[in-house]
């Protein structure tokens, strides 16, 4: 094991973290707060050594004697990944944010030992999954977040109905991960090559069977249709802070490494395109018209999440298809603004749950006038998704509408039809959730069962009102944001 | 830059101040926020009349500032002779709503947010004429969209403004959308989102593209303009907002729609892009016109009456600017301007009738004529100018809209069918006047006395109405201007 | 420089809207007075305009980038002249009639009816002529409206004021299609140009402003506006209706007979079919009429004798025939005021007097035929109008009664069977009976027009109106209201089985979403391996 160690750094820092923390915290009997300040520690140590591998990147890009590992045939190698840093960044600013939450949120919970650690290992096996360049560790870091994933999920093992999202969401993603590891049996049995840089020898149909597998595999982990079941379920029913992690990172982030590794693996560009826009047009249709009439209010934010989904397979698939960099730029854009978004939402969802103890989307009627500061951060994230102008969500929206616009392609244009009908009909689905908080609602549920107006802890309001500040700041000043994003998107089309 | 440069940004930062302080203070009285309204208002309409000479001077004003470098997109604003009348227009029509919103019982919970969305609705329509760049346009017109949404939901009445206003915010949304469509096509086909940039390369696109552009730019406005058969939202959203916004509404809203066709496709495109549609608006325009005025006929609902009335006058306009001539097109902007003083003189009327009697049911309101004399010789002379009655004004642009109609060559058929379907306006307009005002009282017993609050803005309204009908010089030579911004000499 | 023209222009113009401010504001000077002597100063003005002869005046202003121009014609003066006089004389005897219905409101009709039929008559600029003409309209409407509680009043302004504004409207058309062709509104050009337009377009202008004209006049089958007003107005404020508007539109056909007399055959026909048309249904329903209206019949008559006249193609001494047609229409006005006999004669003599010089005066440019069936018509006209004064007609004697009469003489026998048969034959059975036969065949030809034709043309009217109101509500309920709601009842159909099944799929087994996984296998591969 030799080489750049920093790579690798981010992934011991949370790995050994987490064993840490969960250490300290047993052996001190440290309380929930401290846990979380514990884990924030460690996470800031993350990010810090992930900026600075990312203000590395220039460096490495073009550089293929960077890596960590064995330069072995079989050996294990983890290279620096740009895409991979960009999205990690992100991941970790919302780990933190969902940490500091997590604070409050946990209170009340007696178990938070373990929490923490948990969310530490999904994110390290998240990092180590961009980072690994061998089909078998890929394998295995996949699992690794499944797993913990999962335990995540199922997190209130009380409640029957988390047990069975967790159990659906460890059953469907093992099966996913299997297959992949079919896959990685296809793609060995050919070329007796794992890795994903380097020559790769005999490139003939098991190789592309392989990457159909692992095609499959990274589908369902991101939640395409007919693979979505799982979505609702999982969202609906974990804890609110890891639904906004889940849905807001993880699950969007397995697009990204999709493409690294099935271009690897034999599929063309086009192919893949083709598959992602068109499967894209699914999720966009099936994510909007299931959201329209949800009685929980996080399954009706998993399913607008299938929609999320669908519009930045249709910008990365523009991208593939038409080669066009612009449209992968939208895909990364899309991934930031819908991550900060998509957990916003749920973070907000989350703290209605919490001081109410109710998710019913009929029993929360009215409930802006009790908390009017979650209630605007709720229909900010809301009317952010719908794509209101001056809100990050809309210069998403202008530039999908660019991509497909730019390319003047019947195929496109098609897909950029479903997408237009896909936002005109989740209106129907958002609107009426932001005027449901203002409502006055015909039987005040909440007020006849003497519920006053809570003190939100400011746990859960930092959180909240920087992700609603975020939100609105990148929607008036993207400026800085599509720089970024563009500089990314450049690292990318290099690497791919 | 130039302080007139500098001035002409203050149409859009002030009111914007008027919101912050109606946000922070918030004990302020219901008058009070009016009063913070109406000056921050009242700031968006001395700018350009300060501006007017240097605009007669210079022809255009620009303002701009650069906002996101990197897309190409920047803050500007330009004053032309085309945006002014619109502005104005839009101005005045918030003004008289906001004058009239302080006798009105509306907007009395909440007035700080009512009146800063009242602003904002305004601000969204200010930008809207004078964004020089698709994309602050675009947001200045969803702007607009969204807080009247917002008005409607929080200060409407009845139960359904929920519905009524989702039905109001998607059906306008698809419109802009295909507007969106449009838009980012221009920009990205030539990198650039200034309009100013925009005119001077636009019509070198592919014919075909350009024809498929002007489609969705009309469809798309035609949505805002209310057009028949996308008319659906009007009558409802009408009814359910709150009276201001229902001024501010069929006053101003609805001409941005005409705004957007002058500035899109008819000042970017091709005139031979333009041209196939010709026809096909004039017919639309004639269709709305009969259709919204029989709509008008049957109804019951005061509110409505209006508001299908609005239909009919938009088909005049959709007429004229089909007509493609110089004439059609300047009885178009005219008529924009002329309907919406004739709408917010009928809306006011009707706002008082509904206070004084509490009833919404033209079958339960009768006779009215003897006990409200003035109220009655305002809703005359709304009638009598809605249908086009010299001297009052809608006459001056019907006038130019059948000119235009058969300077169009288009068919005299379709012109003379035009012409002779305004006399539809006129049963309509008579049977409402004559229901309200004549017969057997109805009530028996007025619940309210006539508010002076309401009528006071009323009769300066209507007399308003008859100054502009009679005065017509100066809204023709700034139509013409405007115009001949757009068209050079091809008219 | 005192310009005499300048000044009598303001006058004119300006004395009514004073004569309006004095009659609103001082309670002291009765209203008629006001106007009476408004009236006065007006005609003041007028002679004066007219010593200072015709000419173009151009004025400072313009409308709507228009120059506002104004035409001074001896004709027009003339007419107005004529029809102000008539004022005048109604006027002073409203003094003994106690100022039926005549309230404030209704003099400061009459009195700002005065002005803009003024300018309707001088104004060189068409546009600002057919604004006139639009107002003068708007009053005769209101002069029908007198209070808020009796909607009948209401409903005859409605009436009125539509089938006046549907002429201005065609009129609108004639103006604006000449205007699109020439680019001018000036009258006098525009009549110039309008002759050499193309046939097809001549053809629109020229029933545009015949249409106008029609109603102008309250010819059948456009009277029903004339009917209404006379039934409503009081009887100075009628003047308005029955006389400045007719007045107007005399002017206007004077204004448009170049068109007219440069046409194709076809608008010849069609003015002369309008005429006889017109004519015989004029003469025929009014024998069944109850009461006889003889202001609406006998003018309406008279004004088909004009289109005839003008069909033909003279020009020649129209403006008196135009002249004698307003001082009938005063006759017949002041004749419902006075029952005196020589009124009542002057009233029967002067149509076939008018009618009888104005050929005379025509004879050579007449065709022969022409010739003769205007005699015809003028003589019908006279018995007609005869036979409705000694209305109602004398009841028919029975031939049994007369029989018994003759059967008494001394000499019977021979001579008195010929008498009898003679009588029955012949004096009854021809004459007596066979006149009433004929009567009575007339009565019914007349009663059958009567309840078709024009009674079926009121019924006509009030069906469009009913179908309009009925077209518009049958398709605000099926499209608008039903549309609505059978779409949103399918959406939420749409929604809330949708909701069902969100409600079942928490139940659904694991295995069908794991079913998915191979399925999108097989899709994938089959993606890229078969397609």
């Amino acid at each position: 094991m030799t080489g750049y160690f920093e790579i690798v750094l981010p992934i011991f820092i949370l790995i050994g973290g987490a064993f840490v923390v969960y250490l300290l915290v047993r052996l001190f009997k440290l309380s929930n707060r401290t846990e979380s300040m514990l884990t924030v520690l460690v996470l800031a140590g993350t990010l810090v050594v992930l900026v600075m591998h990312y203000l590395d990147v220039p460096d490495f890009i073009d550089r293929p004697e960077v890596f960590y590992g064995s330069a072995e045939p079989d050996g294990i190698i983890y290279r620096p990944n740009a895409v991979g840093a960009f999205i990690l960044i992100i991941g970790v600013m919302i780990g933190i944010l969902i940490t500091l939450y997590s604070a409050e949120y946990l209170s009340r919970d007696p178990r938070y030992a373990v929490y923490y650690p948990l969310i530490l290992l999904t994110l390290a096996g998240l990092l180590g999954m961009f980072t690994s360049n061998n089909l078998f560790n890929l394998f295995l870091l996949t699992e690794l977040t499944t797993v913990t994933a999962s335990a995540l999920v199922a997190f209130r093992f009380r409640e029957k109905i988390s047990i069975r999202a967790g159990f659906k969401y460890l059953i469907m993603s093992s099966l996913g991960t299997m297959t992949m590891m079919l896959g990685i049996y296809f793609v060995y049995r050919s070329t007796g090559n794992m890795q994903l840089m380097g020559p790769l020898g005999v490139m003939d149909n098991f190789v592309r069977i392989g990457a159909a597998c692992f095609l499959l595999g990274f589908s369902l982990k991101a939640g395409v249709v007919p693979l979505h079941t799982w979505v609702p379920d999982v969202y609906g029913h974990a804890p609110s802070a890891v639904s906004g992690l889940l849905a807001g990172v993880l699950s969007k982030s397995m697009l990204f490494i999709m493409p690294v590794v099935c271009l690897r693996l034999g599929i063309s560009e086009v192919e893949l395109g083709t598959y992602l826009m068109v499967f894209a047009c699914f999720n966009m249709l099936v994510g909007s018209v299931r959201m329209l009439r949800q009685q929980q209010l996080r399954r009706f934010l998993s399913f607008s999440s299938i929609a999320q989904t669908g519009y930045l397979m249709f910008g990365l698939g523009m991208g593939f298809y038409y080669e066009l960099d612009q449209a992968l730029g939208v895909g990364l854009f899309l991934f930031l603004v819908i991550a900060v978004m998509k957990c916003l939402a749920f973070l907000a969802a989350g703290v209605y749950e919490y001081y109410t103890g109710s998710q019913d989307i009929e029993r929360l009627r009215g409930v802006g006038k009790l908390m009017p500061l979650n209630a605007l951060s709720l229909s900010i994230a809301l009317a952010g998704l719908a794509g209101i102008p001056l809100l990050a969500g809309f210069n998403g929206k202008w530039l999908v509408f660019s991509a497909a616009l730019l390319t003047a392609d019947a195929f496109a244009l098609a897909c950029l039809g479903i997408f237009m009908l896909s936002s005109v009909i989740s209106l129907g689905g958002y609107l009426p959730m932001i005027i449901k908080q203002y409502q006055e609602s015909p039987q005040p549920t909440l007020e006849i069962e003497g519920f006053s107006q809570p003190d939100i802890s400011k746990w859960m309001l930092l959180p909240v009102g920087l992700l609603s500040l975020l939100v609105v700041l990148i929607g008036i000043y993207p400026s800085p944001w599509i720089n970024l994003v563009n500089q990314v998107m450049q690292w990318m089309v290099m690497s791919i | 830059m130039n302080p007139y440069q500098i001035l002409l940004s203050g149409i859009t930062i002030l009111p914007v101040i008027g919101v912050i302080i109606l946000l922070v203070w918030r004990k302020a009285t219901k008058t009070q926020a009016a009063i913070i309204g109406i000056i921050s208002e009242s700031f968006a309409l001395v700018i350009p009349i300060v501006l007017l000479t240097t605009l007669r001077k210079e022809g255009v004003i620009l303002f701009s500032v650069p906002w996101i470098p990197n897309m190409q997109i920047s803050f500007s604003l330009e004053l032309s002779w085309l945006s002014i009348t619109f502005l104005l227009t839009e101005v005045l029509a918030t003004l008289a709503a906001m004058i009239y919103s302080l006798g009105d019982k509306d907007g009395e919970k909440n007035s700080n947010t009512y009146y800063a969305l009242l602003l904002l609705f305004s601000l969204g329509m200010s930008g809207t004429t004078l964004a020089d760049d698709v994309f602050l346009f675009y947001i200045f017109w969803e702007l607009m969209l969204i807080a009247s949404v917002l008005l409607i939901l929080g200060w409407g009445h009845g139960e359904n403004r929920f519905r009524v206003a989702l039905k109001y915010f998607i059906i306008t949304h698809l419109g802009s959308l295909m507007v969106l469509v449009c838009l980012i096509t221009l920009y990205v086909n030539f990198g650039t989102a200034s309009l100013t940039e925009l005119v001077l390369h636009a019509s070198s696109l592919p014919i075909n593209m350009q024809v498929f552009l002007t489609a969705f730019f009309i469809i798309g406005f035609c949505v805002k303009m209310a057009i028949f058969p996308f008319h659906i939202w009007l009558p409802d959203a009408h009814t359910v907002a709150p009276m201001p916004v229902t001024i501010i509404l069929a006053a101003a809203m609805l001409s941005m729609g005409t705004f957007g066709v002058l500035r899109f496709p008819f000042t970017l495109l091709a005139f031979e892009s333009i041209q196939p549609f010709a026809i096909w608006m004039m017919i639309g325009g004639l269709i709305s016109e009969v259709y919204g005025a029989l709509m008008a006929l049957a109804e019951q609902e005061i509110k409505r009456i209006v508001a299908y009335s609005s239909v009919s006058q938009m088909g005049y306009i959709l007429f004229g600017l089909g007509t493609l001539t110089l004439r059609g097109m300047q009885g178009a902007v005219m008529h924009v301007v002329y309907h919406a003083i004739v709408k917010a003189l009928l809306f006011m009327v009707v706002g008082i009738i509904i206070a004084v009697t509490r009833e919404r049911d033209i079958r339960n309101v009768g006779g009215l004529g003897s006990k409200l004399p003035i109220l009655t010789v305002c809703a005359a002379i709304g009638v009598l100018g809605i249908s086009g009655m010299p001297p009052l004004g809608i006459f001056n642009s019907e006038w130019m809209i059948f000119a235009g109609g058969f300077d169009s060559g288009v068919s005299i058929v379709l012109t003379v069918m035009t012409l002779i379907g305004s006399l539809l306006t006129l049963v309509y307009g008579l049977r409402f006047f004559g229901m309200v005002f004549f017969g057997v009282q109805k009530p028996e017993t007025l619940p309210e006395k006539s508010p002076r609050a309401l009528l006071v803005p009323t009769i300066a309204v209507t007399v308003f109405l008859i100054i502009e009908g009679l005065v017509p010089g100066p809204l023709l030579e700034w139509a013409t201007l405007g115009l001949t911004g757009i068209f050079g000499g091809l008219l | 420089m005192f310009d005499i023209t300048r000044f009598a222009l303001m006058l004119v113009f300006t004395v009514p809207f004073l004569m309006v401010i004095l009659t609103l504001g001082s309670k002291r000077v009765s209203p008629r007075v006001t106007c009476l002597a408004g009236i006065g100063v007006v005609m003041v003005g007028l002679v004066l305009l007219g010593v200072g002869g015709e000419a173009d005046l151009s004025t400072p202003f313009s409308f709507m980038a228009e120059p506002v121009t104004l035409s001074i014609s001896n004709t027009a003066i003339l007419l107005y002249l004529a029809s102000l006089l008539v004022l005048a004389g109604l006027v002073w005897r409203n003094q003994e009639a106690d100022q039926a219905g005549m309230t404030t409101y209704q003099w400061v009709l009459l009195n700002l009816s005065l002005s803009f039929g003024f300018i309707a008559f001088i104004s060189g600029q068409f546009m600002i002529r057919y604004i006139a003409l639009d107002i003068v309209g708007l009053l005769a409407a209101l002069t029908v409206l007198s209070t808020f509680s009796a909607t009948s009043g209401l409903r005859h302004f409605i009436i009125i004021f539509q089938i006046l504004r549907l002429g201005d409207l065609s009129l609108l058309a004639s103006i604006l299609l000449i205007n699109h062709l020439t680019g001018t509104l000036d009258i006098a050009e525009m009549i110039a140009a309008a002759v050499d337009l193309p046939a097809n377009v001549r053809m629109w202008v020229f029933l545009g402003f015949f249409l106008a004209v029609l109603i102008k006049l309250a010819i059948w089958p456009f009277g029903i506006w004339l009917d209404r007003a006379r039934k409503s107005a009081p009887r100075t404020s009628f003047w308005v209706s029955g006389l400045l508007v007719p007045a107007l539109g005399y002017y206007l056909l004077y204004r448009i007979v170049p068109i007219i007399n440069a046409a194709a055959i076809k608008q010849n026909l069609t003015l002369y079919s309008a005429f006889v048309l017109a004519l015989l249904v004029i003469l025929f329903t009014a024998l069944e009429q109850i009461k006889f209206d003889r202001l609406t019949q006998v003018g309406g008559v008279m004004s088909c004798f004009l289109l005839a006249a003008i069909a033909v193609g003279s020009g020649q001494f129209l403006l008196f025939y135009l002249l004698g047609l307003i001082l009938h229409r005063g006759l017949m006005l002041f004749a419902d005021e006075l029952s005196s006999p020589v009124l009542r004669w002057v009233r029967l003599s002067f149509p076939p007097l008018l009618n009888g010089i104005f050929l005379a005066a025509n004879l050579r440019d007449f065709p022969v035929a022409f010739s003769i069936s205007w005699v015809i018509f003028s003589l019908l006209l006279v018995g007609w109008d005869l036979g409705m004064q000694r209305k109602p007609v004398a009841d028919v004697v029975l031939p049994s009664e007369k029989a018994g009469r003759l059967g008494d003489e001394p000499f019977g026998g021979f001579l008195v069977s010929v008498a009898r048969w003679l009588n029955e034959k012949l004096e009854f059975g021809v004459f007596t009976h066979g006149l009433v036969r004929l009567s009575a065949f007339f009565h019914r030809i007349a009663d059958w027009m009567y309840h078709n034709i024009e009674g079926g043309m009121e019924k006509l009217w009030v069906w469009i109106g009913r179908k309009l109101v009925a077209l518009s509500e049958g398709t605000l309920r099926k499209v608008e209201v039903e549309a609505a709601q059978t779409t949103g009842s399918l959406l939420d159909d749409a929604l809330n089985s949708l909701a069902i099944y969100e409600k079942n799929v928490l139940r659904k087994a694991l295995r069908w979403d794991l079913a998915w996984i191979p399925f999108l296998l097989v899709v994938i591969l089959i993606m890229l391996f078969v397609l």
